[in-house]
């Protein structure tokens, strides 16, 4: 974020992408692991890289920033701190994970048992998602 | 500190930091990342929570919320080469009128 090149943040962001899916190793979601380093690491970053090397950034484009916002944003990350930790307080921690818990397998089982309306509705937005970029990133006919 | 919560307060500070960017910088695709960077911070507090309930829902949320942040990453670099196209600039200051 306070890289100034934006093919630094992207670099960056492939690092802290990668470190949070070690993060749901360590949280036992194996299958979340898993898709967070195809779906962000392979596929977002390289559109996300493909996307500033075709810009063909001037340097006076690069940035600027300002600095009032700063106290904003820190409000907001305190707030949110606030948030979570009376929201740890709530619910009861379980302790351990039961058997199998984050797997594949168990995962495939939610996932096309109860949860299987989100996971349709994923998939609509996904074919939505796909139309639109196509549509956006035609060339403009006279 | 137990994992969960040590989890828990790595996502608020991500969150944090992706608000951050998406407020100060105005470089529409540093701004981009960093709204990817706060959708990660959601998905992993929707682990940390599911890890903590024992509830594998939380995974199904951590699973939307990554085609949420695919389906976003493609439309929304779609339109910043859109605008790139009209204006020959990214920057979000100069997006300011809604008509060509």
């Amino acid at each position: 974020m306070a890289s100034r090149h934006p093919i630094r943040s992207a670099l960056w962001l492939v690092l802290s992408l990668t470190a949070s899916a070690v993060c749901y190793l360590l949280l036992s979601a194996s299958f979340a692991a898993a898709a967070q380093v195809v779906v962000y690491v392979g596929a977002i970053v390289v559109l996300v890289t493909f996307a500033i090397m075709l810009l063909k950034l001037k340097g006076d484009a690069l940035d600027r920033r300002g600095r009032a916002p700063v106290a904003v944003a820190v409000g907001i990350g305190a707030g949110l701190l606030a948030a979570l930790a009376s929201a740890m307080k709530a619910v009861p921690a379980t302790g351990t994970a039961a058997e199998g818990f984050g797997t594949v397998k168990e995962m495939g089982r939610t996932l096309m048992g109860p949860a299987l309306l989100p996971f349709e509705l994923t998939s609509l937005l996904l074919v939505a998602a796909m139309v639109a970029a196509v549509v956006l990133g035609r060339k403009k006919e006279a | 500190m137990t994992p969960v919560s040590i989890a828990l307060l790595l996502s608020a500070a991500l969150f944090a930091i992706g608000a951050a960017g998406v407020l100060i910088r105005r470089n529409l695709l540093v701004v981009l990342m960093s709204l990817e960077l706060m959708l990660n911070g959601a998905n992993l507090a929707f682990a940390a929570f599911a890890r903590m309930r024992g509830d594998s829902w939380g995974h199904v949320g951590v699973i939307v919320g990554l085609s949420v942040a695919a389906a976003e990453a493609a439309v929304g670099l779609g339109i910043i080469l859109a605008c790139h196209r009209h204006l020959n600039s990214v920057d979000a200051d100069r997006f300011n009128q809604l008509r060509g």
